[in-house]
């Protein structure tokens, strides 16, 4: 796997000795062998170079051939059954009153979606009136959960900016900053129907230091902070620590003042170096959810 | 936009993708023509991988359900569905055998080639049989024109989750020979691979 370097490249000249050490690697890692910082350092050259991920791509059409090495077996007809009833506990957990399920495990009363009543010229009247209350009711449910998430955030927020101030005080001698923001994380997934995810993005845009906070993600799914730089590139941050609740309250650590960059995201590790982000909040428009600025040690109130 | 209104009309005829589509919407008669044509290749991956069927079972379970609820996030471009569900399990069973620090199987008894060599189809339906047996005799071809040294590292990495650096404990090699391996198997793979007129672009 050897390549003249374009760039996103192009920028970037001759092949460097990231490409070299990728190309080293890029078997073993394409076996999943490779850990660590040399993982890491594999992961965030792919981010960029497109040479290198698409001699990677090549490897791979190998490598996806070798678990048909395995020599054929049959699962238990109960495999199916089991896997079908737990489809069937979330979405009827999720949906009970708006999917057509069509379990063929599970036999079940089909339900009209309302745009298909609603083509068909179905009145609809009598599923609004019993529906209305039932999207109310949680609506008002997380409006008083996010109130108190935000309150939470700003304090957290609060004792992160008098930390960080009082650092940069101490080192060069001057008043603390004061221009902690809060950003509302938008959903980033479009094609999303289950619940979505939300959250906000705490932090000073001159500094490093940042504080996602978000709920209703997937629990059983590992996540990532992600962002953009001003030239375009995607780069891991950090993992998430997602508590079995979906919520996560974090403070992360960026490479560089986190006002600079283009985006920052959360996004779903999905094995691959350009995950889809999830959640998603664009640093350089104007909607920021609260600005604080009060002075460090100032209560923070609403 | 891949149509998936039409998945009512006869789902066993449509591709991957559009199932895919459907499954995203909802719709479980999808997955369960998905689970049809590829639960066996997953089951059979997984229980090579840990060498318990029931343990395999579950996992293959757990590939499934993920699949129905990361369905909008499968992207053609990123591969095909198959790849896609192999790429899960794989990565999930490593986890597993790695969290667990367990062999399946000596690295000597579970040659890939040997055990294809040995196996028997009885238990698999012939339409099955057909549907990945040309891929897998081509790849188990291609493993037996490497040498014994090559086809070890690839053994102990893919099917038994070591790390490079285990593996050089393991063998008593250097670090940098196991990467030197690892990397001429790989390559002389690809090229036996070719010479079969296997399409690798």
């Amino acid at each position: 796997m050897t390549h003249q370097h374009p760039g996103p490249d192009a920028s970037h000249g001759a092949m460097n000795t990231d490409c070299t050490f990728f190309q080293e690697n890029a078997e073993a890692f394409a076996l999943d062998v490779v850990e660590g910082t040399e993982r890491s350092r594999m992961e965030q050259h792919m981010l960029w170079c497109g040479p290198c991920r698409r001699g990677l791509a090549e490897i791979r059409r190998v490598t996806d051939l070798l678990p048909f090495l395995s020599p054929p077996a049959l699962p238990s007809p109960s495999a199916k059954a089991r896997l079908f009833e737990r489809i069937a506990e979330e979405t009827t957990d999720d949906a009970e009153s708006i999917a057509t399920f069509s379990n063929p495990w599970i036999p079940t009363t089909p339900v009209d979606r309302p745009e298909r009543a609603a083509r068909k010229g179905v009145q609809t009247g009598a599923w609004q009136r019993w529906i209305a209350p039932g999207l109310i009711a949680p609506l008002v449910i997380c409006l008083i959960i996010l109130s108190a998430w935000t309150n939470s955030l700003r304090n957290e927020v609060s004792m992160l900016r008098s930390a960080e101030a009082s650092r940069a005080s101490a080192a060069v001698g001057a008043p603390p900053q004061s221009d902690m923001q809060l950003y509302a994380f938008r959903p980033a997934c479009e094609k999303c129907k289950e619940k979505q995810a939300a959250g906000q993005f705490g932090g000073n845009p001159e500094g490093s230091i940042g504080v996602v906070v978000a709920w209703d993600l997937d629990p059983n799914e590992k996540h990532q902070v992600w962002c953009v730089d001003s030239q375009g590139q995607k780069r891991l941050v950090s993992d998430l620590e997602v508590e079995q609740t979906g919520s996560v309250f974090q403070a992360v650590s960026f490479p560089e003042p986190i006002g600079g960059y283009e985006q920052i995201y959360v996004a779903q590790h999905d094995g691959t170096a350009d995950p889809a982000a999830e959640l998603m909040v664009a640093m350089n428009e104007e909607h920021e959810v609260d600005a604080l600025d009060a002075t460090p040690g100032d209560p923070v109130t609403d | 936009m891949r149509q998936h209104h039409r998945v009512s009309e006869n789902l066993a005829e449509l591709a991957d993708a559009e199932l895919v589509d459907a499954m995203a919407a909802g719709d479980t008669r999808a997955m369960d023509v998905l689970y049809d044509r590829y639960s066996r290749a997953v089951f059979s991956f997984a229980l090579r991988l840990l060498g318990d069927r029931a343990v395999a079972e579950e996992l293959l379970q757990e590939v499934f359900f993920r699949s129905w609820r990361q369905a909008r996030k499968f992207s053609e471009g990123k591969g095909t569905f198959i790849t896609w569900l192999l790429s899960i399990t794989h990565n999930m069973a490593i986890d597993e055998i790695r969290k667990q620090n367990r062999r399946p199987q000596r690295a000597d008894s579970a040659d890939p080639v040997l055990l294809l060599t040995n196996m028997t189809d009885g238990a698999v339906p012939v339409e099955d049989q057909a549907v990945f047996r040309t891929v897998r005799d081509q790849i188990a071809t291609a493993m037996t024109l490497l040498p014994e040294t090559q086809r070890s590292a690839i053994q102990l990495a893919y099917f038994s989750g070591l790390t490079q650096r285990e593996i050089a404990e393991l063998q008593g090699e250097p670090l940098g020979t196991i990467k030197t391996r690892m990397r001429l198997a790989i390559r002389k793979l690809r090229e036996h691979l070719v010479d079969q007129g296997v399409e690798l672009q």
